[in-house]
């Protein structure tokens, strides 16, 4: 026996809570946590690349034991990582982990299980997006009510319903609803415009593009036409203003093909600019263009 | 004022792509069969080598030679090093470059980022990638660059079965006993103004090398032992026998390869357990990926483990260097050139999985 403890002595200098594997791993999700970017951005987009790994090795060997508020935080950040660059199974799998821990620990009504919902919602192809979504939607109205909460809080509710309108207009849109779209758009916007002198961080011109793009769709031009106008004129860097005139690009393309082309043609020339010739967002004018062309017999 | 040889550094160091390159040894020893010189020219033969061997057998330590004598030698146009231990550090590596080559939109598909990589690959003639750490081939299996010319490709990983991947390999083995008796003598004497004067056992010197399995890494964390504690190889042998003797009763190893390593560990643990902080923050390490640990989060660490505000950052710099010394010392981590912290992953792997083993068995007892 002696030569056991012997060997185990490392740790013997340790109090008898601090040899234990489990509360290193609890301390190490913390400081991970603390450090990993909470959103992504280009800005912060480097640092989650350096604690990606470290991040990962966290949740490995908290496993399924540990249910903490760090740990189901720091799945979301990665989650959102991941999702940005198109690990759709990954991110699903850690939001649905999230799910789970913050509904043990916060409850069903409670604003991280809203989020996480809302998060989990946002998966491409998501089956259940619209059931989630509602479920966010109910808890945030109902937290919105609450007498108590204070008015940062309210703000922040009303972001995050804004948020979760956007992501249900989303998904409407994408299966043709756009009637049911234009409406979560609409009232998405109105929140975001509500809010945005509070709240800088709001993004103004995604809600006006998907709407232009949902009036479009129904035929209605000339609305999307003055939306994209708006949306450019809100624009707070160029590569949002790309983006628009990107979506113009494609309104136009189904009967103003000059206009298309001049609108992809800025695109690019902003693209080009902020990025090289090889980059990859370079080729979504280009490809819209080649289509213009081919339609034209050129 | 710039000596002219910080000059010719800044000017000629390219940017390596990726990930952060680890950082060699000071020890490194050209083995006969896998020599420096061989290993470069089955490179530019075959434009791709794939390095495999047990752990600690010194496959990294090999492509960064490799690496580092090109960079070097000015060989290349460009460098990457990409970290594919698992998926999330691949792909984090994959962004990196994406970005830094500015090719490819950071919030975009990562297969579309891996194509925009390979496709800029292709316009390039001049490139040298390690692909270090390959654990799972599937992981690399759509990222395969045309190779043409000076465009290389350097895999290391721990085994070369379940890879249909066609290429030269090269199996790391342990040492023979003249290169590890050469190993252990330069690691001993490293940094030490006596080694000239001190005479050089290479008896007892041989014998440590064969109770050690010939096992590279054991042999530099035996020779960290003896540096820091100005031990004789004769009491250090009695010393590893004896330990090693009673790793044996105590648990019968199916993992043979882990034996040296392990063993060299535990006898360096008696030393460092005096330095409670030490402990701490190395029980903290233990838990992270083993590579690239960011010094702002091992500043963290200390500040906490402290329970001091750390309020200025040369005093958090303080704090975890005195922490850290014994862990340099005994060669359990290493710093990487970006101030971050790496520790091999079969040293992580041992302290794991014997330290909490033992503390457990004890907590029953």
């Amino acid at each position: 026996m002696g030569s056991v403890k012997e060997a185990g002595e490392l740790l013997a200098s340790l109090n008898i809570e601090e040899r234990t594997s489990e509360y290193w791993v609890r301390r190490i999700v913390n400081y991970v946590q603390v450090a990993y970017p909470p959103y992504i951005s280009p800005e912060t987009w480097r640092k989650c690349g350096v604690y990606n790994p470290h991040a990962e090795s966290c949740m490995r060997h908290a496993g399924k034991w540990l249910i903490a508020r760090e740990l189901s935080q720091l799945k979301r950040a990665v989650a959102s990582n991941l999702h940005s660059f198109g690990e759709f199974e990954r991110a699903k799998t850690l939001r649905h982990e999230a799910l789970d821990i913050n509904q043990r620990i916060f409850g069903f009504e409670s604003l991280e299980t809203a989020d996480t919902l809302t998060e989990l919602a946002q998966i491409p192809h998501c089956n259940s997006a619209v059931d989630l979504l509602n479920k966010a939607l109910n808890v945030y109205g109902t937290i919105y009510a609450r007498p108590n909460s204070s008015l940062q809080e309210k703000l922040k509710v009303h972001k995050k319903t804004a948020i979760a309108l956007h992501a249900r207009a989303m998904v409407y849109s994408s299966a043709g609803l756009y009637s049911e779209a234009i409406k979560d758009y609409e009232l998405a916007l109105e929140m975001k415009n509500a809010i945005i002198e509070e709240r800088r961080d709001v993004n103004i011109t995604n809600t006006l593009n998907g709407l232009a793009k949902a009036y479009s769709h129904q035929g209605n031009f000339e609305k999307a036409e003055e939306l994209y106008q708006t949306s450019l004129s809100r624009c707070r860097n160029p590569i949002a203003e790309a983006d628009t005139r990107n979506h113009m690009g494609n309104m136009y393309s189904q009967c103003h093909f000059n206009k298309s082309l001049q609108q992809y043609n800025l695109a690019l020339s902003i693209y080009e600019k902020q990025y090289n010739a090889n980059h990859n967002l370079v080729t979504k004018p280009l490809n819209g263009m080649g289509n213009v062309y081919v339609i034209l017999g050129k | 004022m710039l000596s002219s040889k910080n000059k010719f550094f800044l000017v000629h160091t390219p940017i390596v792509f990726g990930g952060q390159a680890p950082q060699g040894t000071n020890c490194f020893i050209n083995r006969q069969q896998t020599s420096l010189a061989w290993v470069i020219g089955r490179l530019e033969e075959n434009m791709q080598l794939l390095i495999t061997g047990v752990p600690g057998m010194g496959k990294t330590e090999l492509a960064i030679q490799v690496f580092k004598s090109s960079i070097d030698k000015n060989k290349y146009k460009r460098y990457f090093w990409l970290n594919a231990s698992s998926e999330l550090s691949f792909n984090s590596d994959l962004l990196q470059t994406a970005r830094a080559l500015n090719i490819a939109h950071e919030l975009e598909d990562i297969n579309d980022i891996r194509q925009c990589i390979l496709n800029f690959l292709r316009t390039e003639d001049s490139w040298l990638m390690i692909l270090d750490n390959v654990d799972d081939f599937d992981l690399i299996e759509g990222f395969r660059p045309f190779l043409h010319g000076q465009r290389h490709v350097i895999i290391t990983a721990r085994r070369s079965r379940a890879t249909n991947i066609n290429t030269c390999c090269i199996q790391l083995d342990s040492m023979q006993k003249s290169e590890a008796v050469e190993l252990l003598l330069k690691a001993y004497t490293y940094s030490r103004d006596i080694s000239d004067k001190e005479p050089k056992n290479e008896e007892s010197a041989g014998l440590l090398v064969e109770e050690l399995g010939l096992h590279p890494l054991a042999i530099v964390q035996a020779a960290a032992y003896l540096r820091a504690n100005q031990d004789t190889i004769p009491s250090y042998v009695e010393m590893y026998q004896e330990k090693k003797r009673e790793l044996f009763q105590w648990k019968p190893f199916h993992e043979r390869n882990y034996v040296p390593v392990l063993t060299t560990m535990i006898l360096s643990f008696s030393k460092l357990k005096k330095d409670v902080r030490t402990v701490r923050l190395f029980c903290a390490i233990a838990f992270l990926s083993p590579d690239s640990i960011p010094q702002p989060l091992c500043e963290q660490l200390i500040c906490d483990i402290d329970q001091g505000p750390g309020e200025s950052a040369s005093s958090r710099k303080l704090s975890l260097d005195s922490a850290l010394e014994p862990l340099f010392a005994y060669s359990f981590v290493k710093r990487v050139s970006d101030g971050s912290i790496s520790i091999h992953r079969l040293v992580q792997y041992a302290f794991s999985k014997r330290s909490w083993a033992v503390s457990r068995k004890l907590a029953n007892c």
